[in-house]
């Protein structure tokens, strides 16, 4: 229970909306309760759990043939914590597009890394490949949010 | 001497070993351009990191919560409100020994709060607790949260069960939050961490209830204050005065 804010947070960025988060946060838990025996103790829950979303959320994505969801879309549904700000609202819309921009590998190694500040190591565990990979991944994806970022200012 | 891009950003996440942090710091010395990319990358980082942070302070759907609960049914469910009724009995009562006596009877109830998935240990980078100048402080939603939060009994991000005022005059809450718990106090405009524990683990592929952790804690709290839990009416105004 402890461990929600931040799967909702994972399953949010991921999704970019939080509803659909949501749904993705719920499919993980009840998929971590059927599967925890798989639990090995003495690894870290937390990284278990955000395997079981990041492989839910790619079978999902799949399985509906890569929704996409519009920018408009993606900023309202997120935007949080600031109604009315416009300054507010434009930051996260510039910071959603961007992000929507990065390939789907480049961007969950990033928010593994930055947003949920997991290690290399920890990241490619989550993920699923060598720690070579995560970090070119990771390397290309900053540079790409680095100029798609600053050239929004 | 070149630094590629993959070394340039581990280096900014603190993923490199020895000899390559050295190898890249001296070309940074030697470079602007590079050291002006670690600072690129931190802002980067904050930025990205500010996006979602409102994730984490919004309350938790119940159909979540029921999520996690559905399979400890079975397990004690403790409302917190018993602690704070608790707490406020003991409070209006008179005699000290009772009050510490019903005072820690609070704490065991929390202590038996089903917790349902617990995490693992570490403290995450990027989480609840950073470290200043060789001290564990309170950061990012944990620290607003001990600013901000009065004691409460709705499930919260980070939920603070309750304050106290300690022997020196200065005031510490205990928390709960992400598999930790813990005894801040305010301490230079900052929450220094005085306790910090896991809030229990999972054994076995069993759930075990969140126990020994924040009952030590309520036990710490309860040595350290010589004049109990404060009530909501003197936590409010702690509040306000901004803990000092």
């Amino acid at each position: 229970m402890a461990l929600l804010p931040r799967l909702r947070r994972f399953a949010a960025s991921l999704s970019r909306d939080l509803a659909t988060g949501d749904d993705l946060c719920q499919m993980t838990i009840e998929r971590a309760l059927k599967a925890r025996q798989q639990w090995a103790e003495g690894t870290r829950l937390d990284s278990w759990m955000y395997r079981i979303m990041r492989n839910l959320w790619i079978d999902e994505v799949r399985a509906t043939n890569r929704r996409r969801q519009t920018f408009a879309e993606a900023a309202a549904g997120l935007a949080v914590g600031a109604p009315g700000q416009q300054e507010a609202r434009t930051e996260l819309a510039f910071v959603d597009r961007a992000l929507a921009q990065l390939p789907d590998e480049q961007r969950e190694a990033v928010l593994l890394v930055m947003v949920e500040g997991y290690g290399y190591q920890e990241a490619a565990d989550i993920i699923g490949c060598p720690v070579g990979t995560l970090s070119s991944r990771f390397a290309r994806g900053r540079d790409a949010l680095y100029s798609l970022l600053e050239g929004q200012q | 001497m070149t630094i590629d891009r993959d070394t340039l950003a581990a280096y900014a996440e603190g993923q490199l070993d020895e000899a390559d942090r050295a190898r890249v710091e001296a070309a940074m010395a030697a470079d602007p351009a590079l050291a002006e990319d670690v600072a690129r990358h931190r802002a980067l980082r904050a930025r990205l990191q500010a996006r979602f942070a409102p994730v984490l302070d919004m309350p938790v759907p119940d159909r979540l919560l029921d999520a996690v609960r559905a399979p400890v049914a079975t397990a004690q469910v403790v409302d917190l409100n018993a602690v704070r009724v608790a707490r406020a009995e003991t409070v209006s009562r008179a005699a000290p020994a009772r009050r510490i006596t019903g005072w820690i009877t609070g704490g065991a109830i929390a202590a038996s709060l089903a917790i349902g998935l617990i995490l693992g240990g570490q403290i995450p980078g990027g989480g609840p607790v950073g470290t200043v100048g060789g001290r564990l402080v309170a950061q990012g939603a944990l620290d607003t949260a001990l600013t901000t939060q009065l004691a409460s009994a709705d499930p919260q991000p980070v939920q603070i069960l309750l304050s106290l005022r300690n022997g020196e005059g200065r005031y510490c809450r205990v928390f709960q939050t992400d598999g930790l718990s813990g005894l801040a106090c305010r301490d230079e405009g900052r929450w220094a961490v005085e306790r910090l524990q896991n809030s229990g683990a999972a054994t076995g592929g069993q759930y075990r209830q969140a126990g020994s952790a924040i009952g030590e804690i309520m036990a710490a709290a309860q040595a350290m204050a010589p004049d109990g839990a404060l009530d909501r009416q003197r936590e409010q105004i702690a509040l306000e005065m901004g803990w000092r």
